[in-house]
C-alpha cells in the first residue's frame, strides 16, 4: 500500500493545487471606488526628479563656464606665452 | 459551458476589473504568500492597468495583460522589499518585528511552492490554475516558451518531492502520538 496519495497519480498533484488555490479568496474583494480615487492621484514619477536635477547641473556647471571665462578666472584665463626664440639665436 | 465574452479594457474596465480581480489576486497571493499584501499589489496592479488601459493591444486575453501588470508589480515589489532588507535591515524596524521576514508557508502546498521562485509559482498558478498555455505564460512572464516548459516541469518535480517528504514525516508523528 502507498503512503501518500500525492505521489500515486501524476494529476493529483495538480488536483491540489487547483483546490487550494481555489480557497484563497481576497478578504476585501474589488473596491472600485479606491482604485477611482488611486487613479486620481498623480503618481509620483522619479525620472521626473532625475532629469530636473542633471538639468539643474548642467545650468550651473555652464554658467561657471561663462563666468569664468569672462573674468578669466582658473584655467580659462589667457595664459601669457613665454617666448626663448631670442636665445636661440 | 460558453466561454464569457472578452471585456476591453478600455471601454469596459470595470466590468474586466470586477471579473478578474480574483483571479489575479489568486496569482499574486502565490507570489508573495500574505493575502493582505497580494491584494494591497492587486489593487496597485488594475491602477497600473488603469493608467494604460489605451495601450492595450488585443493580441491576448485581457486577463494575460492584467496579469502581465500585476507579476510585474508583485515581482518589483519582492526586489524593493530584498533590497531594503539588505541595504538597513534595521534602521525603522526592531529585531523581531516580523516586518521583512520571509511569510510563513501555512500549508502543505505553501511549503511545496515556497520552494520556487516567485516567477516560477507565476508560472505554475497561471498554467495548472489558471489554464493559460506554455505561450501565454511566457508572454506573461516575458521569458521563452521553453523555459517555461522547462521550469513548470522542474517545479512539479520539486513540489511533487516537498509533499511526499512532508507526508512522510507526517504520517509516523500522527501515528507515534
Amino acid at each position: 500500500m502507498k503512503v501518500n496519495a500525492t505521489g500515486d497519480h501524476p494529476d493529483e498533484l495538480v488536483r491540489r493545487i487547483q483546490s487550494e488555490i481555489s480557497s484563497w479568496t481576497p478578504a476585501r474583494g474589488p473596491r472600485w471606488a479606491e482604485l477611482s480615487r488611486s487613479v486620481e492621484q498623480r503618481p509620483f514619477q522619479l525620472f521626473k526628479v532625475y532629469a530636473l536635477a542633471a538639468a539643474a547641473l548642467a545650468v550651473i556647471l555652464f554658467g561657471a563656464f561663462l563666468a569664468m571665462a569672462a573674468f578669466n578666472v582658473g584655467t580659462l584665463v589667457s595664459q601669457p606665452v613665454v617666448s626663448q626664440s631670442h636665445l636661440q639665436k | 459551458m460558453e466561454k464569457p465574452a472578452e471585456l476591453d479594457p478600455a471601454t469596459q474596465f470595470r466590468e474586466l476589473y470586477e471579473r478578474e480581480y480574483r483571479s489575479v489576486y489568486r496569482t499574486v497571493r502565490a507570489m508573495v504568500f500574505d493575502s493582505s499584501l497580494a491584494e494591497d499589489l492587486c489593487q496597485e496592479s488594475f491602477v497600473r492597468a488603469f493608467r494604460s488601459r489605451d495601450k492595450y493591444r488585443p493580441t491576448g486575453p485581457p486577463g494575460a495583460w492584467l496579469h502581465r501588470i500585476a507579476v510585474n508589480v508583485a515581482i518589483s515589489h519582492l526586489r524593493r522589499e530584498k533590497l531594503s532588507r539588505v541595504i538597513a535591515p534595521k534602521l525603522w524596524m526592531g529585531p523581531g518585528s516580523g516586518g521583512y521576514e520571509r511569510v510563513e508557508a501555512k500549508t502543505l502546498l505553501e511549503r511545496g511552492l515556497n520552494k520556487l521562485s516567485p516567477k516560477v509559482r507565476a508560472a505554475v498558478v497561471l498554467h495548472y490554475f489558471h489554464g493559460y498555455t506554455r505561450d501565454e505564460v511566457a508572454r506573461i512572464l516575458g521569458i521563452p516558451s521553453g523555459t517555461v516548459a522547462s521550469r513548470i516541469a522542474k517545479a512539479m518535480v520539486v513540489m511533487r518531492e516537498e509533499l511526499v517528504g512532508s507526508e512522510q514525516t507526517a504520517i509516523p508523528a500522527r501515528s507515534g502520538q
